[in-house]
């Protein structure tokens, strides 16, 4: 026997057990709506209602402390700005003044990029024992919060254990976009001297070999996870107490008319960030060059793409002296050597600034 | 949003690394109370993070400071994807203080202007991390430390703001035969009031508590300064106060690695220790004594009123409490 059961009954029967079941929890999906303004969730409108008498918003499971925000009228109801935007993958509860609870959830978007490390520098395999820093470069902007240092693992193989060899700062030096961060090692134990260095000696040891490993840990600001574990290794050599010397740099000149690049060999790798911020072409005739700088080999080399194209004449290479090594030795300082305590009545030794003409 | 410090009258000085800039808030919370709410909240990450519409793992609590009129407690609070709140803790009540409602005053972090710039040269452009902030006598005086060059800044900015910003280089000599300086970042300041003078008293990441006459801070100068207490490496300074505890002042200093510290101000005045000399064998603090207050993992601290303090804690079960508790407990 065939039993027919109208599309109205099954609708009543549909509508009867939704009925039992959102009776049987507390809370109803509601007509809460999540706004989105560059792809954050910025506001929650909610129909009818006014600002003075509006419901409050929780994270569904703590119902005591409510996200903090403010009710604006809109055409047509009401929306709730929370002071910082609501985080996708998470479920929250409007509850209005009658004590109705609407659950609502800001979906997690599909569509966000493992972070990968797309350098880290030096670059090179063989690195001094008084290295001051190194920088990791990251494909997108990462975490805002939390020490990366935690997710960095430096072995010390020929010893054959783990050794802390960077200084872990309160705040994380990150560049501007999130993408750069800065670890320095310990100066405090590559100082000659201070008590630390006496104490503990210096983060690398000539002659030992080491190996890096970034873990998955480490999280983009949208929160994904670095998408696979980064190893680096390297020799450590002895240390490097001997200034940059521009003065030491080979300059490859381009033809004049070109656009071609003007390639400087540097002698050894320099810090891979204030190598190019430090460096800029003067023309004799006409200042401030504009062009693009790269690095090249292992931070060895740098060039400089004018551009317009170059125009025959003298020039300069200006070198800002505040330029490091590996090691923090500037042009005019090592890194672990006396400042005079007493002016000296003659002047600063200038930095030398290579010139070089276009034919 | 980096670093809080209250100045006078209510006004809340912010220091903020991203925009490199010092912001001075008039907050209008000037109702005068005497003595702060005591407080013994647990689970504070996840109420905050409740507060926030996120979780706790993707919230850091900055920094906290407790308005010395209204004994309000101020947190700033940052985000995993870039986002910063201030918030007040009014008793028990978080409440969001809304930038938009109240009137500020912003001083750019500048780079210090080369002295070769009319030369030309290219100034590399430095992120300025603000290490820490403390308004005092006029003045906005903030550490900071650099993502590139190895070096550290400290200034004193006259306060209402105007184009003057003093910098001064501070340079320590180190505990071995005053032959070497170092660049070393300042972590954590105060001021301390010795006889008629104000010193400077910063702690350091590789050899801390220093002390510099402040009138001596000049622009663009170096300055030697007096290294009182080397309390050993692979600690960090996080925050520091000044308690007052049974008639005497006391100064107060909470580590990465190590418990709360405890020094009588006496000490500091009176003490002529001047660590020039490695430290012999592997003994690990020399210089001024200090106390170890039971307290380990206090990421942040502050006074509350003249009898207490609140500080927010790591415990060893991985809470994170936020307390208050009296100076004659510390």
């Amino acid at each position: 026997m065939q039993l027919f059961i109208s599309r109205k009954t099954k609708a009543y029967l549909v509508f009867f057990y939704m009925g039992i079941l959102c009776a049987c929890n507390s809370t109803t999906e509601g007509p809460a709506k999540v706004h989105y303004e560059n792809g954050s969730a910025v506001a929650v409108d909610w129909p009818g209602g006014d600002p003075v008498s509006a419901p409050e918003v929780f994270r569904s499971g703590n119902l005591e402390q409510p996200v903090l925000g403010h009710w604006v009228k809109t055409n047509g109801g009401i929306r709730f700005r929370p002071i910082v935007p609501l985080t996708p993958g998470l479920d929250f509860v409007l509850r209005t003044v009658d004590g109705d609870n609407h659950a609502f959830s800001v979906p997690d978007t599909a569509d966000r990029q493992h972070p990968e490390v797309l350098g880290v520098y030096p670059s090179g395999d063989s690195l001094p024992e008084n290295l001051l820093k190194m920088y990791l470069r990251f494909s997108v902007p990462m975490q805002h919060i939390g020490n990366p240092i935690e997710h960095l693992r430096v072995r010390d193989e020929s010893a054959g254990q783990e050794v802390p060899v960077f200084l872990k700062l309160e705040r994380a030096l990150w560049n501007e976009d999130q993408t750069r961060l800065t670890l320095w090692l310990d100066p405090g134990r590559i100082k000659t001297g201070l008590i630390p260095n006496e104490t503990s000696g210096m983060p690398l040891q000539a002659g030992h070999r080491y190996t890096m490993v970034i873990d998955t840990g480490l999280r983009s600001s949208t929160g994904q996870n670095l998408k696979s574990v980064f190893v680096k290794k390297w020799f450590t050599k002895e240390s490097d107490r001997i200034k940059p010397n521009p003065a030491n740099w080979k300059i490859q000149t381009p033809p004049s008319g070109s656009l071609d690049p003007l390639v400087i060999d540097l002698g050894e790798p320099l810090d891979v960030v204030l190598s190019v911020e430090s460096l800029q072409i003067h023309s004799l005739e006409n200042g401030p060059l504009q062009g693009k700088w790269r690095i090249h080999k292992g931070e060895e080399q740098v060039s400089f793409e004018p551009a317009t194209p170059w125009k025959k004449g003298g020039y300069n290479i200006y070198v800002n002296p505040v330029l490091e090594d590996l090691a923090g030795n500037t042009p005019l300082r090592l890194f672990d050597a006396p400042i005079p305590s007493v002016k000296s009545t003659a002047p600063d030794k200038p930095v030398h600034n290579p010139a070089f003409t276009i034919r | 949003m980096d670093q809080l410090a209250f100045g006078p009258d209510g006004i809340l000085f912010i220091g903020d690394t991203k925009k490199a800039q010092i912001l001075a808030l008039e907050t209008g919370d000037v109702e005068s109370r005497d003595k702060g709410s005591e407080l013994n909240l647990s689970g504070f990450d996840d109420q905050l993070a409740a507060a926030l519409g996120t979780s706790a793992d993707n919230i850091e609590i900055r920094d906290l400071a407790v308005n010395p009129i209204s004994k309000n407690i101020y947190l700033a609070v940052a985000t995993l994807d870039g986002n910063y709140a201030l918030l007040r803790l009014r008793g028990e009540k978080l409440e969001p203080v809304l930038m938009e409602n109240v009137s500020y005053a912003a001083t750019a972090l500048e780079n210090p202007v080369a002295a070769d710039a009319e030369d030309g040269r290219g100034r590399p452009l430095r992120q300025w991390s603000v290490s820490d902030l403390m308004y005092h006598d006029g003045r906005v005086l903030v550490s900071g430390l650099s993502n590139k060059e190895f070096g550290s800044t400290f200034r004193s900015i006259p306060f209402p703001f105007s184009k003057e910003q003093e910098y001064a280089s501070l340079e320590i000599y180190h505990a071995a035969h005053g032959q070497y300086e170092t660049h070393a970042p300042i972590k954590a300041f105060t001021v301390a009031r010795i006889g008629e003078m104000d010193y400077l008293l910063a702690s350091y990441t590789c050899t801390p508590l220093v002390l510099f006459p402040l009138h001596e801070l000049k622009d663009g100068e170096h300055r030697k300064g007096r290294t009182v207490a080397e309390l050993g490496s692979g600690n960090s300074p996080l925050d520091m106060a000044w308690i007052d505890k049974e008639g005497k002042r006391y100064f107060i200093m909470s580590n990465t690695n190590r418990p709360l510290m405890r020094i009588p101000l006496d000490a500091i005045a009176t003490s002529t220790t001047d660590l020039t000399e490695p430290v012999e064998g592997f003994a690990e603090t020399r210089g001024l004594d200090y106390v170890s207050v039971p307290m380990v993992h206090v990421l942040q601290l502050d006074n509350l009123d003249s009898e207490k303090v609140v500080y927010l804690q790591r415990t060893s079960d991985g809470d994170l409490v936020l307390r208050t508790r009296p100076t004659q407990w510390m």
